[in-house]
């Protein structure tokens, strides 16, 4: 078998695993990629419900590239796929920007240079170089923050900080969904705490630890929660969740006794990038599509669809005055000053991360 | 041991062998059964243990094995980078870890340990804290680190959590990706490390119970002991010798036994794996408990038997066997103490039952025999009357009875009058015969007199009695008046009226009855029965045939002869006799031929004192014997006097009495006298009655003839008076015969005694005796006899009897016999 067939093989799998999430969409697109060279094609790695499929049909209209999704419900879910296929398999990941740095030490991803998309000039500086690598690695897609969504008809007071959800009034107690990623898990506990969502002390951590657990009774479920009509946020399976800022946005529109808050305390503040693998054979479709993304207009149709603030300024420009008067989707500066990014962890802090995940969600 | 306790100690121990021998059946087979089941079941639960232990090995191997060929891991353990093992992959990894513990839940703690011991990957079910992240200083990892296999398993006490888990390891050797897959040599990448819970074989080990306290270990052949049934402290670490014995016993189902703290216990092991061993401790006690308590239960069974069986025993015994046993000795004793009167329970069938019949029987007999010896020894056994014992016993009651009601009886003495003279002439066969129908009349007269006695009581109140001999004794208990007694005594002699007949004989006779009346006459029986004695012999004097009441006179004529008892007995002693002598005349010449000696007592105060008053008491003295010797020797030496002064002497016969006669001696006497005299045999003639020769025996007979050789005669007197015989003249040698003086005295007034004296002489002549004729007193008397033949004369019609100065005189004038004057013959 060689490498060509091993890569057929794979896209077939993808094929399947992309049937069962039921887009039909896409399945109609890789029929007709299938056929075709895989030179028109590309396959993207991605958060489900975050890109507008609309664009997506643009692309293929502009440039004949069909782009096939592959979706991950969490950033380790991410990590899992990349690490079962050893970082193949894909032409572009959506990733946070926290995660370049390890994904680039391990050799998996290509660097991209800024001549190659030429609307990287709309990208605000600042986002390229949020992360360790990011800059060479990655191009900055959207970014937002981490906080509270709960349903203002079941809770009896509001909700202001972090300890409201890590411990929970009884009314909403076994209705709370978390987020399934260690380090927002741990991270969020810390600041809860008052700690940095970086922290390495192990009494913090195990501070942490302990929060967690004894939370974990009141957690109906470690996932993330779904943004579709069937949200159990709207059906009322859940009154309260951890939640990235856009997403709380796209439920409140469903239904408004939903709100959300950020933390007093402050949160994450977040940036996700698109990698190119190193493995991947389309890197100059993955190029067009970059640069195509990054064309203002399609950029601020992007950012409007997840409803998520974006990196590139020229883009922002075109959004509607209320989206970006919007403070869950753009933070007050009190709320951002508290808030930190991720930053690398010494490896064997990151395994005693590691370690408090696995032994809350388990 | 008395018999109830013997019936009860036979008995019992068959019952109680027969109890223990079911027992003891039961018992062992109890034990062997519950010692095989318990060994089953602690070998079934050792089998399925184990086979439960080999069973979580053998999938531990493999799902080790499987865990380990995941490519992830192979994966994650050739990427170097810490940063991005930690913070891209392990997430992964543990997810992956955390996948095959929900599907094993036991095993509780998966790792992955680098080569250094460091601890890289830790998946744990629940929050465990880890004691360390740096295994590679622990013995556990340089264990696994030393072990020849890849594969390493391990139970120990996981420092985590403190639990005895099995530890199962395996090494990860991979090859470097970046070199040629095929040639290049495998590393070692680190340890996959699964930590697994061993609580099901804890809970199955210690909480393992059954019903003999049996202890279940689970130790390795090193001895550490990891799990161990409750209670009992584990003997950590095994001792060495109670380890070997269990790895020897390992095969099939061998036990051993071994000894701890004074308990025996049965052990069985089980091999788990080359390593593992699990054993089994039963404490025998415990296993025995089961039996033992049967054994109590047969112990306290045999107890009730016994108890029961003894107690029915006892009752049954003594009902059957024990209360008719010791009616029948109480029997026996009463029997023994002469209580013949008894009457036990026979109506049992059993040889008890024969007993009691026996011995009825036999009180019967003896009751018999009693009443046999009672008569014997209370009666006479010729007549079948009392005897003298009884009638003395009966007469001391009635005697004491009348005093005490103040009753008045009488007593009897009855004697046959000449009664030995019928058994001299009869026999003593017919005597006897006599007194039996005697016995009968008297009796019936007694019988037919109960209106003389006034009875009280169903007894007869009157009695006769043979008190011997021919002495009857009749007892008139309770009479009204005296002369009662005298009614009876009267009828008594009328009913001898009738003769007795004695086998062809028809023979009268008659009784004198002597009688004494209570208590006039005395008071104790001792009198009564002498005063009875003496009127009876009263009645005798005069004349028998008739009865006497008893006077004092009599005690006074009774007395008097007592007294010349006396005085004879002195007389004796002092020779106060003398004797006469009777001249015998011959019949024709008139002269004097004989003389006979008759004894005179010269009384010092009375004077001369009659013969016929002396002799009697003398003969019945038997004072008889020396005064005859005296008159004996008294008559010889007059002879010898007078041959010496020249008197013409005659012979003098002289009277031997019956005592004298009987003592043999008089041969002696009379050849003594006559050898120191020297008087020659030819003047001495002895004289001797009927009733002595009556009497003689054959030694009598000899001694007689022994007399006759000697020279002296011998003179048969008063002949025809007694029961003359003919044969005593035949077979005596009599020389004389002396006709009796009672034929004599009638000779001329009663012809039958004139033909008596003539046969008498005639007898004599043909015999060629010669005859002496006594009581002639008269003329015509001495006429007739001399006609008739008579060859001497003896009687006051010639002489009396006389001095032997007067018959000197006599004799020395030697003139013819003259009839005397008046004299009485």
């Amino acid at each position: 078998m060689n490498a060509t067939e091993l890569k057929k093989c794979l896209a077939l799998l993808l094929f399947l695993l992309a049937a069962l999430c039921g887009n039909l969409t896409a399945i109609g697109t890789d029929k007709a990629s299938a056929a075709d060279d895989s030179d028109n094609q590309l396959k993207l790695l991605n958060w489900s419900e975050y890109f507008d499929p609309e664009v997506l049909a643009e692309f293929q209209k502009r440039f004949g590239i069909t782009v096939t999704e592959t979706y991950y419900e969490t950033d380790e879910m991410r990590n899992e796929i990349l690490f079962s296929t050893n970082g193949t398999g894909y032409d572009l990941v959506l990733s946070n920007g926290s995660s370049i740095a390890s994904y680039v030490k391990h050799g998996w991803l290509a660097p991209i240079s800024g001549r190659d998309i030429a609307n990287l000039q709309h990208v605000s500086r600042r986002w390229r170089t949020s992360f360790p690598d990011s800059e060479q690695y990655g191009v900055p897609f959207l970014w937002g923050t981490l906080g509270i969504a709960y349903r203002t008809d079941k809770t009896t007071k509001p909700v202001t900080g972090w300890m409201d959800l890590f411990r929970p009034e009884e009314a909403v107690q076994g209705k709370i969904i978390m987020i399934k990623y260690s380090r927002d898990l741990v991270g969020m506990a810390l600041k809860a705490l008052g700690y940095s969502i970086n922290s390495t002390d192990s009494r913090e951590l195990e501070e942490a630890k302990q929060l967690l657990l004894a939370q974990k009774p009141f957690v109906k479920t470690y996932s993330y929660v779904t943004l579709g009509e069937n949200s159990s946020m709207v059906s009322g399976d859940a009154f309260m969740a951890m939640i990235y800022n856009g997403d709380a946005v796209v439920l409140q529109q469903r239904d408004q006794a939903i709100a959300f808050v950020q933390p007093r305390e402050g949160c994450l503040l977040w940036c996700d990038f698109f990698v190119i693998p190193a493995s991947s054979k389309n890197k100059k479709l993955a190029y067009k599509f970059l640069n195509f993304i990054h064309e203002p207009a399609i950029m601020a149709k992007l950012a409007q669809y997840a409803s998520y603030a974006t990196t590139n300024t020229a883009a922002e420009k075109l959004l509607p005055q209320d989206f970006r008067n919007d403070h869950n989707i753009y933070p007050p500066k009190a709320i951002l000053e508290k808030s930190e990014t991720y930053t690398d962890l010494p490896p064997r802090v990151a395994k005693k991360y590691n370690d408090i995940f696995n032994l809350v969600i388990q | 041991m008395r018999l109830q306790s013997k019936i009860i100690f036979i008995t019992t121990p068959v019952v109680v062998i027969f109890i223990l021998a079911i027992g003891g059946i039961s018992f062992s087979l109890l034990q062997e059964a519950t010692v095989e089941k318990a060994v089953g079941n602690t070998r079934s639960f050792l089998n399925s243990t184990a086979g439960k232990l080999q069973v979580l090995y053998d999938t531990a191997a493999k799902d080790i094995e499987l865990f380990a060929n995941s490519n992830l891991l192979e994966n994650y353990l050739l990427t170097t980078d810490e940063e991005v093992r930690y913070t891209l992959l392990q997430p992964t990894i543990i997810r992956l870890f955390s996948s095959y513990q929900k599907a094993n839940p036991n095993y509780y703690e998966i790792r992955l340990l680098l080569p250094d011991g460091y601890e890289d990957t830790r998946v744990v079910l629940t929050d465990l804290p880890n004691i360390t992240e740096e295994e590679g200083e622990t013995e556990i990892f340089q264990a696994m680190q030393g072990a020849d296999n890849d594969l390493f398993t391990r139970i120990y006490r996981n420092p985590d959590n403190g639990k005895i888990s099995l530890l199962i390891s395996r090494r990860m050797l991979l090859r470097d990706p970046n070199l040629n897959p095929v040639s290049s040599p495998k590393t070692l990448r680190g340890y996959l490390v699964v930590t697994i819970d061993l609580d099901f074989i804890d809970k199955k080990i210690t909480e393992a119970v059954d019903e003999y306290g049996t202890t279940f270990l689970l130790a390795d052949r090193a001895g550490t002991i990891f799990f161990h049934s409750a209670k009992e402290p584990a003997l950590s670490p095994l001792p060495a010798k109670f380890l070997q014995q269990a790895i020897a016993h390992l095969q099939g189902d061998a036990t051993f036994a071994v000894r701890d703290k004074a308990q025996t216990y049965l052990v069985l092991s089980r091999n788990v794996n080359d390593s593992l061993l699990l054993l089994a401790r039963i404490p025998k006690n415990h296993l025995y408990a089961a039996s033992r308590r049967l054994g109590l239960a047969v112990a306290s069974t045999t107890i009730c038997a016994i108890v029961i069986f003894s107690t029915l025993l006892f009752y049954l015994g003594k009902k059957f066997i024990v209360k008719p046993v010791i009616q029948l000795r109480n029997a026996a004793t009463e029997l023994g103490h002469g209580n013949l009167n008894i009457t036990i329970d026979q109506s049992s069938d059993d040889e008890i039952g024969d007993l009691a019949r026996s011995f009825m029987e036999m009180s019967n007999n003896l009751q018999q025999s009693h009443e046999q010896i009672r008569r014997l020894a209370y009666h006479d056994f010729l007549t079948g009357l009392p005897n003298r014992v009884m009638f003395l016993d009966f007469f001391k009651e009635v005697v004491a009875n009348s005093q005490r009601h103040h009753r008045l009886c009488a007593l009897m003495f009855i004697d046959l009058d000449n009664f030995k003279r019928i058994n001299d002439t009869l026999g003593h066969n017919l005597g006897d015969d006599l007194l039996r129908q005697l016995a009968r009349r008297l009796q019936e007269i007694i019988r037919k007199s109960d209106f003389i006695s006034i009875a009280h009581g169903d007894d007869d109140p009157n009695m006769i009695a043979r008190l011997g001999g021919d002495e009857f004794t009749v007892l008139l208990a309770n009479i009204r008046d005296q002369n009662d007694a005298a009614t009876v005594a009267r009828r008594l002699l009328l009913a001898l009226a009738e003769p007795f007949k004695l086998d062809s004989h028809e023979v009268f006779i008659t009784i004198s009855i002597g009688i004494t009346v209570f208590p006039h006459d005395a008071t104790s029986e001792e009198d009564l029965i002498k005063n009875a004695d003496v009127a009876m012999y009263h009645a005798k004097e005069k004349g028998k045939n008739n009865f006497q009441y008893y006077s004092n006179s009599m005690n006074t004529e009774a007395l008097e002869r007592l007294t010349l008892e006396g005085e004879l007995r002195r007389a004796v002693e002092r020779n106060e006799f003398i004797v006469h002598y009777q001249p015998q005349v011959d019949a024709r010449t008139r002269e004097i031929v004989g003389l006979e000696a008759l004894v005179r007592w010269h009384h010092p105060q009375k004077g001369m004192i009659p013969p016929n008053h002396f002799i009697p008491v003398a003969e019945e003295s038997g004072l008889i014997v020396p005064i005859g010797s005296w008159v004996m020797k008294s008559a010889v030496r007059q002879i010898r006097d007078w041959l010496q002064q020249g008197v013409p002497v005659v012979p003098i016969s002289i009277n031997l009495s019956s005592p004298q006669f009987q003592s043999k001696e008089i041969y002696h006497i009379i050849t003594s006298i006559l050898n120191s005299t020297g008087v020659p045999r030819k003047y001495l003639k002895v004289e001797l009655t009927e009733s002595i020769l009556l009497k003689a025996e054959e030694e009598a007979i000899n001694m007689l003839h022994d007399i006759k050789k000697t020279g002296v005669e011998i003179c048969l007197d008063d002949f025809g008076t007694g029961y003359s015989s003919l044969n005593y003249l035949k077979r005596f040698p009599i020389d004389v015969l002396k006709i009796d003086r009672s034929f004599v005295m009638n000779i001329m007034s009663d012809p039958k005694d004139a033909e008596i004296c003539s046969a008498i002489i005639a007898l004599a002549k043909c015999l060629n005796l010669s005859v002496v004729a006594e009581g002639v007193e008269r003329h015509d008397q001495y006429e007739f006899l001399r006609d008739k033949g008579c060859d001497s004369i003896q009687g006051f019609y010639f002489y009396r009897p006389m001095p032997a100065g007067d018959i000197e005189k006599l004799l020395r004038a030697g003139k013819m016999a003259q009839p005397a004057e008046g004299g009485e013959g």
